[in-house]
């Protein structure tokens, strides 16, 4: 038998035991290296820097979702989502009013946001539900973060918030500064009735009387040329298609002849709001019939459910919504409109009239019109 | 019967595991793991903020006014801004204030049409002492002014700059 | 002993193996912590801001009928490349009613290209 043949020898198994035991202990080492490495601890604070810029720096888009429950059926488009009643048609969220002027958000769309409950209802298609919704449309990625995303207008005592209080300890975070635009309005009262001839001038005693508004549509989108301010500016825009457009009537007693006629009339009512809009390429008015909800009056200050004839004491206000005149609603978006408001009054006398004046033009002369104001605000992403 | 026969086998088996455990060792004291990038993070969120915050002020409220900014550079007004920067800065949506410090200055162009020059500082809510780890954020503002080595009042453009740092 | 006896080396030999495989992870795991380059150092290092003010500056002082508006460009150069470290180049023209400027910006790491049209 040879010598050195025995591989099994006691020796053999010393020197292998003790190689084994070392090569053992040192792979069981090595999981510690790995420890310093972890994934997702660096994510979160991209993802909130992420959610951040979407929601101040991007208008949004409508357009279709993937995935249940909307499976990508969508025909919308363009970047005015918050007036879609339907989330399925809104594709992305985003608050600023457009892609030229970001960390400007718009009011309409920071109301809309914020419209939010806890669960998915599959009959509401219109409140968004947390989390998912605003995963799959602000905050994206694969992983299901919860998040929290405030906002503060400063001067309103209401912080506005969507999401889960903060409980942990790590989360990804980012604030950003940002300013709201507000929406304008037009304040018709006494003075302004007198200085333009609203009635003071007329000396026949009429039943009823018409006061008209425009709203020159074309020149509201492309601004005045000729003023100090060229009004392109979508921060500073009127834009009748997407702003609540207010009109606020006041001081209407004071707009009679009290010389002549010094006691309060017997009646005077509203009896008819119509509008008018002369499309291009003609030259007459067509008669155009908004929806029934887009707009709504407050009568006296108390909201008024549109039913005409309504009495009228002393003011009238006319808000329209955001959308009212939106390309859905309205054929011709760059056509003048004429809104004419008619009081009937006994016994018959002056009363608020532009018939033989020049219509209210809602225009961007701040005399006119109080325009859009910018809000501060500070808009906080937490991400975990 | 015990001889020296096999004994290679322990010492190769010994000289082996010597090896191993030597490798290790230089290898585990040599490589630290460490997370990447806190600094970095913090730094980002602060430039973010500032940087918005003078964006803010450079824009006016509405179409018939200056913006602030422009206002208070055409003035050297900085009380105004300090009060005006410190505010926007530090206001969160929950109650109380951030501590965010910072301290400003306006770069504009000599006379010479080739040097620049920094102003002795807008404002600032303390003064840099070299320990504090600073952003540096700017914004360009168009404005008329006359600075101290410059002889014509006419329209320029000048930097506005602002380090921020966290206390 | 007659000779290099070699029976045993195969038990040294997979002891160099698993030093060598050692070392390499080593390596690996170096040089992983660079590659984790943050999106926040590459969100400081785009300079968005910068971009967005000189664009506007540019184009309000292109805007006609501007008084200084030489002086103001010449501002803009010298700002930008003393205090921000880029380097700028804009020219207008008007062509068929509207007016084109043509914006040049690089700072060394981004390079940004423009044609504006005024509205």
């Amino acid at each position: 038998m040879n010598e050195d043949s025995a591989n099994l020898s006691v020796d053999f198994l010393a020197g292998f035991t003790i190689f084994i035991i070392a090569f053992i202990w040192v792979a069981t080492m090595i999981p510690s290296l790995l420890i310093g490495l972890n994934a997702y601890s660096i994510d979160y604070n991209a993802v909130a820097y992420r959610t951040g810029v979407i929601l101040a720096e991007d208008p949004g888009a409508a357009g279709p979702v993937p995935g249940a429950p909307c499976f990508g059926i969508s025909s919308a488009s363009g970047t005015s989502w918050e007036t879609l009643p339907d989330k399925c048609d809104i594709a992305r969220f985003g608050l600023a009013i457009s892609k030229n002027t970001p960390n400007i958000l718009d009011g309409n769309k920071v109301e809309r946001f914020f419209c939010w409950t806890v669960g998915a209802d599959p009959n509401n298609r219109t409140t968004f539900s947390y989390p998912t919704d605003y995963q799959e449309r602000a905050i994206f990625g694969d992983y299901p973060y919860l998040f929290n995303i405030s906002l503060n207008i400063v001067g309103e005592n209401q912080v506005l918030s969507v999401g889960d209080v903060i409980q942990n300890a790590d989360y990804g975070y980012i604030r950003r500064d940002v300013m709201i635009k507000g929406s304008s309005n037009a304040t018709i009262d006494a003075l302004v009735a007198k200085t333009r001839g609203y009635g003071y001038n007329n000396t026949e005693n009429v039943t009823l009387n018409q006061f008209s508004i425009e709203l020159n549509q074309a020149e509201l989108q492309g601004g005045i040329t000729a003023s100090p301010h060229e009004i392109d500016y979508p921060a500073y825009q009127i834009d009748p298609g997407s702003d609540s457009i207010i009109i606020n009537i006041t001081n209407l007693n004071q707009t009679r002849n009290q010389l002549v006629f010094g006691n309060f009339p017997n009646s005077c009512n509203l009896v008819g709001i119509t509008f008018y809009e002369q499309l291009s390429g003609t030259t007459y008015l067509s008669n155009i019939t908004p929806a029934i909800t887009a707009y709504y009056l407050i009568i006296n200050g108390t909201y008024t459910p549109s039913a005409l004839p309504a009495m009228v004491n002393d003011s009238v206000s006319l808000v329209f919504k955001p959308g009212a005149f939106s390309p859905a609603e309205d054929a011709d978006p760059s056509a003048p409109v004429f809104i004419n408001l008619t009081f009937a009054i006994s016994p018959p006398q002056q009363y608020l009239n532009n018939t033989l004046a020049q219509p209210f033009d809602y225009n961007y002369d701040p005399v006119n019109v109080t325009q859009p104001q910018l809000q501060n605000g500070v808009l906080e992403v937490a991400v975990w | 019967m015990v001889n020296t026969r096999g004994q290679l086998y322990t010492i190769e088996g010994v000289a082996a595991a010597l090896i191993i455990l030597a490798s290790a060792y230089v290898v585990v004291n040599a490589t630290s793991i460490y997370t990447p990038g806190d600094t970095h993070i913090s730094d980002m969120q602060l430039e973010v903020l500032g940087s918005d915050a003078l964006v803010m002020m450079n824009t006016a409220p509405n179409s018939t006014a200056e913006s602030p900014l422009q206002t208070i550079v055409e003035k050297s007004d900085g009380i105004t801004f300090g009060q005006m920067y410190n505010n926007i800065v530090n206001n969160r949506t929950e109650t109380g204030q951030d501590s965010i410090q910072f301290m400003a200055n306006v770069s504009y162009v000599k006379s010479d049409e080739k040097t620049v020059n920094s102003t002795t500082l807008l404002n600032m809510t303390r003064a840099l002492v070299g320990g504090e780890h600073a952003v540096h954020v700017s914004q360009w503002v168009l404005a008329k002014n006359r600075y101290p080595d410059s002889d014509s009042l006419r329209n320029r453009t000048v930097l506005v700059e602002v380090f921020l740092w966290r206390d | 002993m007659a000779g290099l006896n070699d029976n045993a080396q195969w038990i040294v030999l997979m002891g160099f193996l698993v030093s060598f495989s050692l070392f390499f992870i080593a390596i690996i795991l170096n040089q992983s912590v660079m590659v984790g380059q943050t999106t926040a150092e590459a969100v400081s290092e785009f300079p968005k801001y910068d971009i967005r003010g000189i664009r506007s500056v540019i184009i309000e002082s292109s805007t006609a009928g501007m008084p200084d508006s030489l002086n103001v460009q010449n501002d803009i150069h010298v700002l930008s490349l003393n205090r921000q470290n880029s380097v700028v180049n804009f020219s207008t023209t008007t062509n068929g009613g509207y007016t084109y400027i043509q914006i040049h910006y690089n700072n060394g790491v981004t390079a940004y290209n423009e044609t504006w049209r005024s509205p």
